[in-house]
């Protein structure tokens, strides 16, 4: 038997039906209105756990984008203050040939030396260049100026220039475990600290030790006699002069005087020292002044000579070290390591003493540790010779300083370069990182957005299907038997 | 005369199947009618001699169309549908909450570890920080107010329970009454129709609410088990109860009584479900994430320095419940494990930084022990607050005192025997913390004497590197260890042998007891409804510790914090903060997907036993026409049938000339 079938029956489940269709056109044009098919997680739960990964990808990628962007101009603007610091050290370069020039007269220097001041003040303001509020060249110390005067010289100008900053990296992240250094420290870039071999510029026979320096920049070794003693046998002494005005340097045996007594009786004769001009003596000098082939003197007492002695005397002469200018001092003892410490700062200099023959001053050259100021102000005094050089002393030095000033120009062309190099692997990332975030973005239209076409249709076909029903229910509710009774 | 009983019977069976129809067409649209069939049968034969004649029709009883499985079926239908739906509704809720968009937890979460990312190009720049600040504070507020969302959606279905208990408490009794009313009835042998269907009524209303056993008893009175307890025996009514265990869960019990019943359908089936199950396991897992970040970037924010550099003083935010107790039961929301934390102590004066070690074990340590620990560093002191049961600690005069670990500036170096002095410096980059021993070979000086080395070795034993500190060294410059790590010795004299020990720290705090304490915290609050950024940070955005190093360019502390967002620190390592997110909002759909097809399905069911029941029970106005021409027909057979009868009688009275009394 066929199931009966009531109006009632019918009623509501046509409502049923027209409830669930009007819940579906809501749906469908809630998809077109809002463009998006997830409109709560429950319609797709598992892409919208995608949507959502997805989501946070691309805000990472944008965040990683943004990143990128002030890094870049940190760093370019990094490069191109270097670049100005490299353009400073062609034109000391250029000042440096110049200087060495060995007929320049003072005042020529002086004008160079004018250039240099410049040149200095340059540089001071190219290492404290700014990006925003960010000191470029201070490391992680950003916000305060990473270079300063420290103290500066007779006529006011800077003589030494320090490093305040921080000698770590600032970095920033700009990729996932990827990040760049946005803030070189200064010390990095203008202190260098390749220690090259120290040079030596005298004529003591002072010359580079075995052990490493501790010091830097350029120094004086201060190479002083205390006492001169001689053989014995022959009656010569010291002349009073001696222990405060001989030259002469070395132990026993490296230096000789020559005595020959014409007299016979010791009252007069000759002595020459290292086989040099034979000076004549009488046995009333005291104090006399025997000067060697190479210039050394020795001042001696030839009161006392033994009579009708002629021969060779050797000669011990003793001395010290310094490299504070005699503040402190360590006597000689002409080994190939003596470590000569600066009193003040405790800086070490080792100098092989067993060559030196008379006493001088040695300029030192630290090479390779210098830094780009130390460089600057090194040529402009030695353009003015406040160290009071002999003119080829002086065309030495600044043929030295030259040498320094390619050397800080090449470590600051290596930051440069190695800064370069960040921004290309910036540029690179960066094409690389809206790469993702474009199929990431599309990933999520996919996952997300509203097929437009499925919509519309959707929509047009529910519309149908809801008219169909409406038109349907009153056909029900006519069919009744009512209509055919009489 | 029979003829005419039998004529009669005829019409008022008419008349009565006629009420009877109207009575089925006017409640042909009442929901519970069930349709009413008079039942026809021959009244009793009259013997007259061997002739035994029918005395005419009766109605012997009105029939109630109705199938007591369909009718069960319906009921079992309505508890489970409801149970469906009322969990649905709430889910819905859940969902709407947790629903992707603008503002959302998902968009909040991506905002504040865009800004911490992006703070890294100018850490020390103070509106940034602020922006940052800011984004996490919409983050925290947002957690509160989910929080707050599902606490409010656990008390309104606490309002909508005890309402449906109060509903089903008052439906009870009526199906008792009806109970004793349809009893009476089947005893006077009355057909009590009308009372059955309103009793089905009610017993369906009462499995919207719960699920219900109907079980039928001989006397047509019906015994009521909802959610398995007796509801109504009878003419007897007993009373449900909505309350809370002593855990907080909801239950159902029979008034007076303490056992929890069984509930498993209508619509406090589906309530009690998501408020004892979906709704506890979401406020955990919102609970989760928000203690997660808490603790990782508490510790974070404790473990590196503001823009001021070390503290002075800092007082904890996480309280104890006794301060006596032993950390591991004193109530703390974030754990602590045995291990190490490193306190560096500033000299101010100077600036020379000493890093010490403090043991901690939860096992044995009180807060009280932590405070005397933290009081044996030297230039320190630390106290537990009485009002508060905190941690506050303190500098000594001209100190400051920092949790960043890195390295002491001056390690130790009263061992060496020699004149020079030894200094570490850089910045640790390693992973792990370690306590290098650097040991001098060869006696000599340094940078004069050849061979002289300076071997360091890590605690393992493991050589990291052989320094020449002899002939080509350059006294006081400092040589590279490892891991940016670096040792300088000045000029001076060193013996074979001559060593010392340093720390190198990149995990501060193994203890985790900075952010179980909330010492320089960065959220205050443990949970999601009272997570909150320090106001410490909101008020001063310098204090933020994007450094590990104090200094203004140094992000190295927000690139850890910014590295959380791709850390899987959640579901045991296995998930970071975005996908714990996303897999608490994929779970809250695919729940509210299951129950809507879940509804979908016993909707259909639901129709198809409505059909069944309509096939039974319910009234086909067609169908009632045509026996309301059946019944007219058959009243005016018989009233042709009685005319016929008195026109015989007629005739007969005329024969006997008597005038006919009818």
């Amino acid at each position: 038997m066929a199931m009966r079938v009531t109006p009632f029956l019918q009623i509501s489940q046509a409502i049923s039906s027209i409830e669930s269709q009007s819940n579906q056109l809501n749906q469908l044009e809630q998809e077109a209105s809002t463009g998006s098919r997830l409109l709560t997680p429950s319609v797709d739960p598992v892409a919208t756990v995608s949507v959502l990964a997805e989501n946070t990808q691309n805000q990472q990628l944008t965040t990683y984008l943004n990143n990128i962007q002030p890094a870049q101009t940190s760093l370019n603007a990094s490069v191109s203050a270097l670049q100005q610091a490299n353009n400073i050290f062609t034109q000391a370069e250029q000042i440096a040939s110049q200087g060495s020039n060995s007929t320049n007269d003072a005042n020529t220097n002086e004008t160079l030396a004018k250039q240099v001041d410049t040149l200095i003040n340059s540089l001071l303001s190219v290492a404290n260049t700014q990006n925003g509020n960010t000191y470029l060249f201070g490391g992680t110390a950003s916000n305060k100026a990473p270079f300063s005067v420290a103290s500066s010289n007779s006529a006011g100008l800077p003589q030494s220039i320090v490093y305040n900053g921080s000698a770590q990296r600032a970095s920033m992240s700009i990729g996932q475990d990827q990040t760049v250094n946005t803030l070189y420290p200064g010390s990095e870039i203008f202190q260098q600290q390749t220690r090259g071999t120290t040079t030596y510029q005298g004529t003591t026979g002072a010359a580079v030790g075995t052990g490493t320096d501790s010091a830097t920049g350029q120094g004086t070794l201060l190479v002083a006699h205390t006492a001169t003693t001689y053989q014995a046998g022959s009656g010569i002494q010291p002349g009073s002069s001696s222990a405060a005005a001989d030259t002469i340097l070395g132990p026993n045996g490296s230096h000789k005087l020559t005595v020959v007594d014409t007299s016979g009786t010791g009252a007069g004769g000759t002595v020459s020292l290292d086989g040099g001009p034979a000076i004549a003596f009488t046995n009333a000098d005291t104090n006399l002044k025997v000067t060697g082939p190479t210039g050394s003197v020795v001042y001696v007492n030839t009161t006392a000579i033994t009579p009708g002695f002629s021969g060779s005397v050797a000669i011990a002469a003793s001395g010290t070290l310094s490299v504070d200018g005699g503040a402190t001092s360590v006597p000689i003892n002409f080994s190939s390591n003596q470590v000569v410490a600066n009193g003040s700062t405790g800086a070490v200099t080792n100098v092989n003493s067993s060559n030196i023959q008379s006493t001088g001053t040695e300029l030192l050259t630290y090479t390779g540790t210098y830094d780009a100021f130390q460089a600057l102000t090194a040529l402009r005094d030695d353009l003015r010779n406040t160290s009071g050089l002999t003119q080829n002393q002086q065309v030495q030095a600044i043929s030295q300083s030259l040498s320094e000033l390619k050397r800080v120009q090449q470590g600051i062309t290596n930051v440069v370069g190695e800064q370069s190099d960040s921004l290309q692997q910036m540029q690179s990332l960066s094409s690389y990182l809206s790469q993702s975030q474009l199929n990431t973005q599309k990933q999520i239209s996919n996952l997300q957005a509203a097929d437009v076409t499925q919509v519309v249709v959707g929509l047009q076909s529910q519309q149908n299907i809801m008219q169909l029903t409406l038109a349907t229910v009153p056909m029900i509710l006519n069919t009744s038997l009512l209509n055919f009774l009489k | 005369m029979l003829s005419f009983t039998i004529g009669l019977s005829a019409l008022s069976t008419s008349q009565q199947a006629l009420n009877v129809i109207g009575e089925n067409i006017t409640n042909a649209n009442t929901t519970g009618y069930h349709q009413q069939d008079p039942l026809l049968v021959e009244q009793m034969p009259v013997r007259v001699g061997n002739l035994s004649l029918g005395s005419g029709v009766a109605i012997a009883q009105i029939e109630r169309q109705q199938s007591t499985l369909i009718d069960n079926g319906v009921t079992t239908n309505t508890f489970e549908s409801n149970a469906t739906t009322s969990a649905l509704n709430s889910m819905q809720q859940l969902q709407s909450a947790l629903t992707p968009g603008t503002g959302s937890l998902d968009t909040l979460l991506n905002s504040f570890f865009s800004n911490l990312q992006q703070l890294q190009s100018s850490p020390n720049d103070l509106t940034q920080r602020s922006v940052f600040l800011n984004s996490a504070t919409s983050l925290t507020s947002q957690l509160n107010t989910l929080s707050s969302d599902f606490a409010t959606l656990g008390q309104n279905i606490d309002l909508q329970a005890n309402q449906l208990v109060s509903q089903a408490n008052a439906l009870a009794p009526q199906i008792a009454t009806l109970n004793g009313e349809i009893q009476q009835a089947e005893v006077q042998g009355t057909s009590p129709n009308t009372e059955l269907d309103q009793r089905a009524q009610l017993v369906n209303q009462l499995a919207a609410i719960v699920n219900v056993q109907v079980v039928s008893q001989p006397d047509g009175q019906v015994n009521i088990l909802a959610a398995g307890t007796p509801l109504v025996v009878g003419t007897q009514a007993n009373a449900l109860q909505y309350s809370k265990d002593t855990s907080g869960n909801a239950i159902l019990t029979q008034a007076g009584s303490q056992t929890p019943l069984a509930v498993t359908g209508g619509q406090l089936g589906g309530l009690i479900s998501v408020r004892n199950q979906s709704l506890p396991a979401y406020v955990s897992q919102l609970n989760t994430l928000a203690q997660g970040l808490a603790q990782q970037l508490n510790e974070l924010q404790a473990t590196g320095l503001g823009l001021s550099g070390p503290a002075t003083f800092l007082s904890g935010t996480q309280s104890v419940s006794d301060p006596s107790k032993p950390l591991a039961n004193a109530n703390l929301a974030f754990p602590v494990q045995a291990g190490t934390l490193f306190i560096g102590v500033t000299n101010q004066a100077t600036g020379q930084r000493t890093l010490s070690a403090v043991q901690i074990d939860p096992a044995t340590q009180s807060l009280q022990d932590v405070a005397s620990a933290l009081s044996g560093v030297a230039h320190v002191q630390a106290v537990v607050d009485p009002q508060t049961n905190t941690l506050q600690v303190l500098a000594q005069p001209g100190y400051a005192f920092d949790f960043a670990g890195g390295m002491s500036s001056a390690p130790d170096t009263s061992a060496i025997t020699g004149t020079a002095t030894a200094q570490i410096g850089g910045t640790y980059t390693g992973t792990t913390n370690d306590n290098l021993t650097y040991t001098v070979q060869g006696s000599g000086t340094v940078g004069v004497t050849p061979n002289l080395t300076l071997q360091v070795s890590n605690s393992a034993g493991g050589v990291l590197a052989s320094l020449n500190i002899g002939q080509g060294y350059s006294p006081g410059s400092a040589l590279q260890v490892s891991n940016g790590v670096t040792v300088q010795l000045a000029s001076g004299t060193v013996n074979n042998g001559d060593n010392f020990t340093s720390h190198v720290v990149a995990q501060p705090d193994t203890a985790g007891i900075l952010s179980a304490l909330g010492i320089n915290s960065f959220f205050t609050g443990n949970s999601a409804d009272n997570l909150a950024v320090q106001p410490n940070l909101l008020n001063n955005p310098g204090n933020l510790s994007a450094s590990t190093t104090g200094q203004p360019g140094d992000s190295s502390n927000l690139q850890k914090m910014a590295a959380l967002a791709q850390a899987p620190t959640l579901t045991n390592g296995t998930q970071t903060f975005s996908q714990f997110y996303a897999s608490m909002v994929g779970n809250i759909g695919a729940q509210v997907q299951n129950l809507t097809q879940l509804q979908s399905a016993q909707q259909v069911v639901g129709q198809n036993l409505q059909a069944q029941q309509q096939a039974v029970s319910g009234v086909d106005p067609n169908e009632q026409l045509v026996y309301m021409l059946q019944s007219q027909n058959a009243y005016q057979l018989a009233s042709k049938y009685i005319q016929t009868v008195d026109s015989v009688i007629d005739d007969l009275m005329n024969l006997i000339g008597t005038t006919p009394i009818n």
